[in-house]
């Protein structure tokens, strides 16, 4: 998992940190800091990933871009004022997601 | 604040709902209203409780809703969408977000001060709302007809396919014109070729459209050769060009790459044209047919972004044969059903090129 994390750190410049959450298991799989932890496990909480395919929110000075798959949760942190194509950044972590899993 | 919420209704009339919750964590009716929707519920819930360190958001509940946030002076905006065009929204609520901030600080303080602006996305306003400026109305063009109507995704704000249309005499022209590019190198093309459009129907003979499209043709390449200091890559375009002429009782159809399904009484015909445009030979590039308009209940034109787009599972296009299925289910003639069964098709994925398709009802 990390390697294909880090794969993907590479493949896109503007992402600073990814983590991943597991919502069966309800912890993180893979992270690199504390940052909007707290934050992600009240959405668990919350049910906030039972009405979500992705987001993209701001939070705390971090951007972040939020994509639920059947099991895992995967956080990007992207740059701020980054310029960048949404969609296709959201396209290409369906399918990291779904490799993932 | 309720100016706010009425500028938005106003300029976006499709939205589910506009509402403001206040940062000091009393509730509204209208928030308690949005707080029975389930798929909603949790996220007001963590916003209330993340309000101070929270700045905006989008967030994509299903394929079709989407819950847009931000947080404003001394409330937090939400605007639940289906229908609307989710970048415009977004930019719109970042534009009045800009003149919230700068009414604040004028009151606040008399020195000048410098104000953050996200620049980016209001000089793309500005590019929107010169884009549009091509674009022909819709009334004028459905006088023309029984009916029409005209589904014009771009892939972002602003893009390369647009629409045309023009009248002489007896006849009305319309076109659907996808240039190279998407995003706003698609956008500069189309304004250039919006102009050379306007140009070759100066001389415009009935009798000979695709004269008309030769000589569109010319100008570009004359246009790339004369400005040819950025190598062979120039500007292009393919166009679907529709003379109706209302003395003959006759349509013409005269295309590069655009292709068209025929409605008749007793079936659907498509009108593949060629894809591949010779430059050197353009004559032979134009594919193009008459026919009477006797028979046709609708003529649907559209671009490859829409035969290319990729369902939610990323794996098959829509193609002709989607399309051809949109139109014989036909439940309604107009751009709302056809946008909700390409967004049907799309679900969450990606929409990968500019989408333009016209429907023409005689």
């Amino acid at each position: 998992m990390k390697d294909q994390l880090l794969d993907f750190k590479r493949e896109f410049g503007i992402v600073n940190e990814c983590m991943v959450y597991n919502t069966e298991l309800k912890e993180f799989e893979y992270s690199e800091s504390d940052s909007n932890k707290e934050s992600i496990i009240q959405m668990d909480e919350l049910g906030c990933f039972e009405s979500l395919n992705y987001s993209y929110i701001n939070i705390d000075s971090n951007e972040l871009l939020i994509y639920k798959g059947k099991k895992l949760v995967t956080i990007l942190f992207i740059q701020k004022y980054a310029i960048y194509n949404k969609a296709l950044l959201a396209h290409k972590v369906k399918h990291l997601t779904k490799t993932l899993e | 604040m309720n100016h706010i919420l009425n500028s938005i209704t106003e300029n976006f009339p499709d939205i589910e709902g506009c509402y403001l919750l206040p940062t000091d964590g009393t509730l509204d009716p209208k928030i308690n209203e949005l707080s029975k929707n389930t798929l909603i519920e949790p996220w007001i819930k963590w916003l209330q409780a993340n309000i101070r360190d929270f700045e905006d958001g989008i967030i994509y509940i299903n394929d079709e809703s989407q819950l847009i946030t931000k947080k404003l002076k001394e409330s937090l905006l939400f605007i639940l969408n289906k229908k609307e065009n989710i970048t415009l929204i977004t930019n719109f609520v970042n534009t009045i977000s800009i003149e919230i901030q700068e009414t604040v600080e004028k009151s606040s303080s008399s020195n000048s001060m410098v104000i953050e602006k996200p620049l980016v996305d209001v000089k793309m306003m500005d590019a929107v709302r010169i884009q549009k400026l091509i674009i022909p109305k819709q009334e004028d063009i459905k006088k023309e007809f029984k009916d029409f109507f005209v589904v014009h995704e771009q892939q972002d704000v602003v893009g390369g396919d647009f629409y045309w249309y023009a009248r002489k005499d007896d006849n009305v022209l319309l076109a659907i014109v996808d240039c190279t590019g998407h995003s706003i190198e698609g956008a500069m093309t189309s304004m250039v070729c919006n102009s050379l459009l306007n140009q070759s129907f100066t001389d415009f003979d009935p009798n000979n459209l695709s004269e008309l499209l030769v000589r569109f043709y010319d100008q570009i390449i004359n246009y790339n050769k004369t400005t040819s200091d950025i190598g062979d890559y120039g500007m292009g375009a393919e166009i679907g060009l529709f003379n109706f002429n209302y003395k003959k009782s006759t349509i013409t159809f005269s295309s590069t790459g655009i292709s068209a399904f025929i409605k008749r009484t007793n079936g659907i015909e498509y009108l593949k044209s060629r894809k591949i445009i010779n430059y050197q030979n353009i004559e032979q590039s134009i594919y193009e047919i008459t026919f009477k308009m006797e028979g046709i209940i609708g003529i649907y034109g559209f671009t490859d972004g829409l035969i290319d787009q990729f369902d939610s599972d990323d794996k098959k296009k829509l193609g002709r044969r989607g399309i051809l299925k949109m139109i014989e289910e036909e439940k309604h003639f107009n751009a709302e059903y056809y946008l909700s069964e390409i967004n049907k098709w799309k679900g969450n994925n990606m929409q990968y090129d500019d989408i333009t398709l016209v429907g023409i009802a005689i």
